[in-house]
């Protein structure tokens, strides 16, 4: 391809002159292609060429350089050898603390007592609610009588009389809405006019 | 052209001896002797190895941390290095793909985080508002508007045009060593150091796009 351009063009493209740089960064020898030998102007476009290559590496270089300024570069060796002792060092445990004087005091042991205190109120509370209870649950009332299991089952207690109502309950719809009404009129004088501009429920019951 | 010096051949034979000192104090339990000699190394290649991480990472803090990671790697994983191969071609490849996995890991962050501007309202920090003796303002500002396009230009490689790039350019690496550097063939890397600088002249304006059309048939023939 490069061939051909050169035939077609004679001078050498900018993608010739790319090859051609890569060679002679590969073999160290810039006088290498036989066409920048003879030609001036490709030479003077390959010094250019040469010079913006140059050019991105020295930016490039520079910049990585001003990141890493001696005194980083200092710090970074010392950290390296810091983590590398640590990571040679055996792992430790570290214990846990002593307590350098006695947990318990004077004024411990009379909090020991009062919580002894406290504990043994609370059990006797206890036991005491529990036997109350086992006194209340043995009345007869509360606990059915055992019952052998072989012995015929008793017949089901037949419903006793029907179940009997407050009369206010069992009266008709009139007599309660009648009841409503009379607990909510108002008993002031000066608010029984407008009362009757209310409509009443009992007006929109049909009587029966 | 030829870039920033790779160690010399004194400087490999330099860090093979420490390299070979630091496996066998490790394999005595000489750890003292085995973390002096180790500094030599560190020393010796902490600058280059930082440059790389930062040219990967574009964070001084990131590229700090994945050089200190690499260095700590390449100390406890020691009895793996073989002498054959020149200690920092092996070191360079812990480097590199310490630095890929942290951006890949950045990545996976990032589709779930927001990122937050510089400062409140956007503003510099105080330190780069206040006037210093170097550069004019303006100088600065060019300055800092060119490395951002290189830096982004850069980034725009694939991964192995840009592993390619920036060993041989900015660090002077011969193929062979990038081709220990990186796994690939000698002519493969040739191929993507070619398509590198092909795709930069492109996207930083200094060849037009029917050169980057050759450029793809030159990268296939």
């Amino acid at each position: 391809m490069a061939i051909l351009n050169r035939m077609t063009n004679g001078h050498l493209d900018d993608a010739a002159l790319a090859e051609v740089w890569t060679g002679n960064v590969q073999s160290g020898d810039p006088g290498s292609d036989p066409h920048l030998r003879q030609c001036a102007e490709c030479r003077v476009r390959f010094a250019a060429f040469d010079s913006w290559m140059n050019d991105i590496r020295d930016e490039a270089v520079s910049e990585a350089d001003e990141a890493f300024p001696a005194e980083r570069l200092l710090a970074q060796q010392a950290q390296i050898l810091r983590r590398l002792e640590a990571a040679e060092r055996p792992a430790r445990v570290i214990a846990f603390p002593n307590a350098t004087t006695g947990v318990t005091s004077r004024r411990s042991s009379v909090a020991r007592w009062v919580a002894a205190g406290v504990a043994a109120g609370v059990i006797a509370g206890v036991g005491i609610g529990q036997l109350m209870d086992l006194r209340h649950l043995g009345a007869p009332e509360r606990f059915a009588a055992p019952v052998a299991l072989n012995q015929p089952r008793a017949a089901e207690p037949k419903p006793a009389s029907p179940v009997v109502l407050p009369a206010n309950i069992a009266g008709n719809e009139e007599t309660m809405l009648a009841d409503l009404e009379a607990m909510s009129t108002p008993r002031y004088d000066t608010l029984r006019a407008y009362d009757e501009f209310t409509p009443h429920a009992a007006d929109y019951v049909k009587p029966r | 052209m030829a870039g920033v010096q790779a160690a010399s051949s004194p400087g490999r034979e330099a860090d093979g001896a420490a390299a070979s000192a630091v496996k066998a104090a490790q394999a005595e339990g000489r750890h003292a002797d085995a973390r002096e000699r180790y500094a030599e190394l560190v020393a010796r290649h902490q600058r280059r190895a930082s440059r790389i991480a930062f040219h990967y990472l574009r964070d001084a803090a990131e590229a700090d941390e994945a050089v200190q990671d690499a260095f700590m790697k390449a100390y406890t994983h020691l009895s793996s290095f073989r002498e054959e191969l020149p200690f920092e071609v092996w070191f360079t490849r812990i480097l590199i793909n310490g630095c890929l996995d942290r951006i890949k890991a950045r990545t996976r962050r990032e589709r779930w985080m927001t990122s937050m501007p510089d400062g409140p309202g956007g503003e510099r920090d105080f330190a780069e508002r206040t006037p210093g003796r170097g550069p004019s303002p303006e100088a600065q500002l060019l300055s800092r508007e060119r490395r951002r396009r290189l830096a982004d230009a850069l980034a725009k490689l694939p991964d192995r045009q840009r592993t390619v790039f920036m060993l041989s350019h900015y660090e002077g690496c011969t193929s062979r060593e990038v081709s220990a550097m990186t796994g690939l063939n000698e002519s493969t890397v040739r191929v993507h150091l070619f398509r590198a600088i092909r795709k930069l002249r492109v996207l930083l304006g200094e060849a037009t796009v029917d050169d980057a059309g050759k450029e793809t048939q030159r990268g296939n023939s």
